[in-house]
């Protein structure tokens, strides 16, 4: 059963990371009160480069999720009423906005409300993405908690690809800017946070959700028990190593921005597997 | 608009499986691609022993989750009978609706990159005949037929405690159960 899932969750994973980056970088462009229009520009303008790129990838890999990989086009048919057809055009409408804005920034006109327009789409993607599996017959999904995942990934994700690409960038840095960084620092842990104090209302609403219910509890705290609780070490040492780093003024050593940058990836990416796992069905019997 | 549905007669049913083998054979199903699959069930301490079995192909639920779901709408609902049938050559194989039944009826077609799923045999069913499950069973056990009238005729659907709670989808099958199969 499971083999064939990698494919969604690796596009779920890069979408989250797409997303939440560029939402991050648009957020840092907006404040060129703070910190200036040039230097808010140029330490985001790699992350955004890369944006689109994530994108296809993502794309690339969702398409090997399809017994018919050619019929791709036919999955937005039923936007009336199906969540997956809508992800796939709110994603594509993600793509479409990022290569509007990053066009207008090659040509030097930047447009921060078509930030903001892609912003708000990218949220549509991800909102939709979470129906889709909230909409299934497996309660381990079927549960605000998904909302509580894939939102959860796209700010982790988010934060720490901006802070990393932002840190790495060769500008020069101005005070501002860092305690921007501390503050995105801030936020990644609070979405930690508020998915780990949501955590056991979801274990015991699972509990009481019938056979496939308690099988995915059983799951969650036996068999994926330890790599729950490694999952969620990873990711908040993640932070811990960038707040270190930020706090101490250790910009230099690059080394420590990409292991922060490993531990959340590894972190999210065994969370997710998780979740996939969990996805016990209802059924007869 | 018309409902079109299955009366399954469980506590006549032996379990054959003739119905599960004419489905395979109707719709050319590969090893392990059931449209309707018989499920047995078995308890009690000797000598209050008890079994028996439930016939389950699509239920053409009034709230279809797998049509609603499906992103290309190569599933749904046929306005004429109520029948949730499928246009192949729409579906993509992404198995949004094997997420979504919860009885589990759709089946992945491997061999097609695709997946299917039992639509009443809506072909002979235009023809005025029968589903070949209803046909194939040599304890006449499954009815096919307007819901209202089964309904007239059988009753509701009772809560079987090995089926999901039919609030989910709204099924069109009534089932004449055992007892022990009751909630």
């Amino acid at each position: 059963m499971f083999a064939e899932e990698w494919p969604l969750m690796m596009f779920t994973l890069l979408m989250q990371l797409a997303v939440g980056s560029f939402i991050f970088m648009v957020i840092v462009r907006s404040l060129k009160n703070k910190i200036g229009t040039e230097e808010s520009l140029k330490v985001t303008k790699t992350g955004m480069l890369l944006v689109g790129p994530i994108v296809i990838l993502a794309f690339i890999c969702s398409v090997f999720h399809l017994g018919t990989p050619l019929g791709a086009y036919r999955s937005i048919g039923n936007l009336g009423s199906s969540w997956l057809s809508r992800e796939i055009l709110f994603s594509g409408g993600f793509f479409l906005m990022w290569l509007i804005s990053f066009l207008l920034e090659k040509r030097g006109k930047w447009s921060q409300a078509a930030g903001w327009i892609a912003s708000i789409i990218g949220i549509g993607a991800i909102f939709s993405m979470a129906s889709i599996y909230t909409s299934t017959i497996k309660p381990a999904w079927a549960d605000v908690n998904t909302y509580f995942v894939f939102f959860g990934t796209t700010i982790v994700y988010g934060a720490v690809f901006a802070i990393v690409l932002m840190s790495l960038s060769k500008e020069a840095k101005t005070e501002s800017t860092v305690n921007i960084l501390k503050v995105f620092t801030v936020v990644g842990l609070a979405a930690v946070v508020l998915q780990l104090i949501y955590l056991p209302v979801y274990t015991s609403g699972l509990v009481n959700a019938g056979q496939a219910g308690v099988q995915a509890a059983h799951l969650l705290t036996e068999t994926y028990g330890i790599a729950s609780v490694v999952r969620w070490l990873l990711t908040i040492s993640g932070f811990g190593v960038l707040g270190y780093v930020l706090y101490k003024k250790l910009e230099k050593k690059a080394a420590l921005f990409y292991l922060a940058l490993i531990l959340v990836l590894i972190g999210e990416f065994i969370g997710r597997y998780i979740f996939y796992g969990t996805g016990v069905s209802i059924g007869i019997g | 608009m018309g409902q079109k549905g299955f009366y399954l007669d469980s506590v006549i049913c032996t379990g054959c499986k003739a119905c599960q083998i004419a489905c395979k054979d109707k719709n050319d199903l590969k090893v392990g691609e059931l449209f309707r699959e018989v499920f047995s069930f078995e308890g009690g301490i000797f000598p209050n022993v008890w079994g028996y079995y439930l016939s389950i192909g699509c239920n053409h639920c009034a709230d279809p989750k797998c049509a609603k779901n499906c992103p290309t709408g190569a599933i749904y609902k046929r306005k004429s009978d109520g029948l949730v049938v499928q246009d192949r050559e729409k579906c993509i194989g992404c198995k949004m609706c094997m997420w979504s039944c919860p009885y589990g009826r759709p089946q992945y077609l491997e061999e097609q990159g695709k997946c299917g799923k039992c639509d009443g045999c809506a072909d002979l069913v235009d023809q005025g005949l029968n589903p070949v499950c209803v046909d194939s069973c040599p304890m006449r056990a499954i009815e096919f037929g307007d819901l209202g009238e089964l309904k007239e005729k059988y009753g509701e659907l009772p809560d079987l405690k090995v089926l999901p709670d039919k609030k989910m989808t709204n099924p069109s099958i009534i089932i004449h159960a055992k007892v022990e199969a009751l909630k």
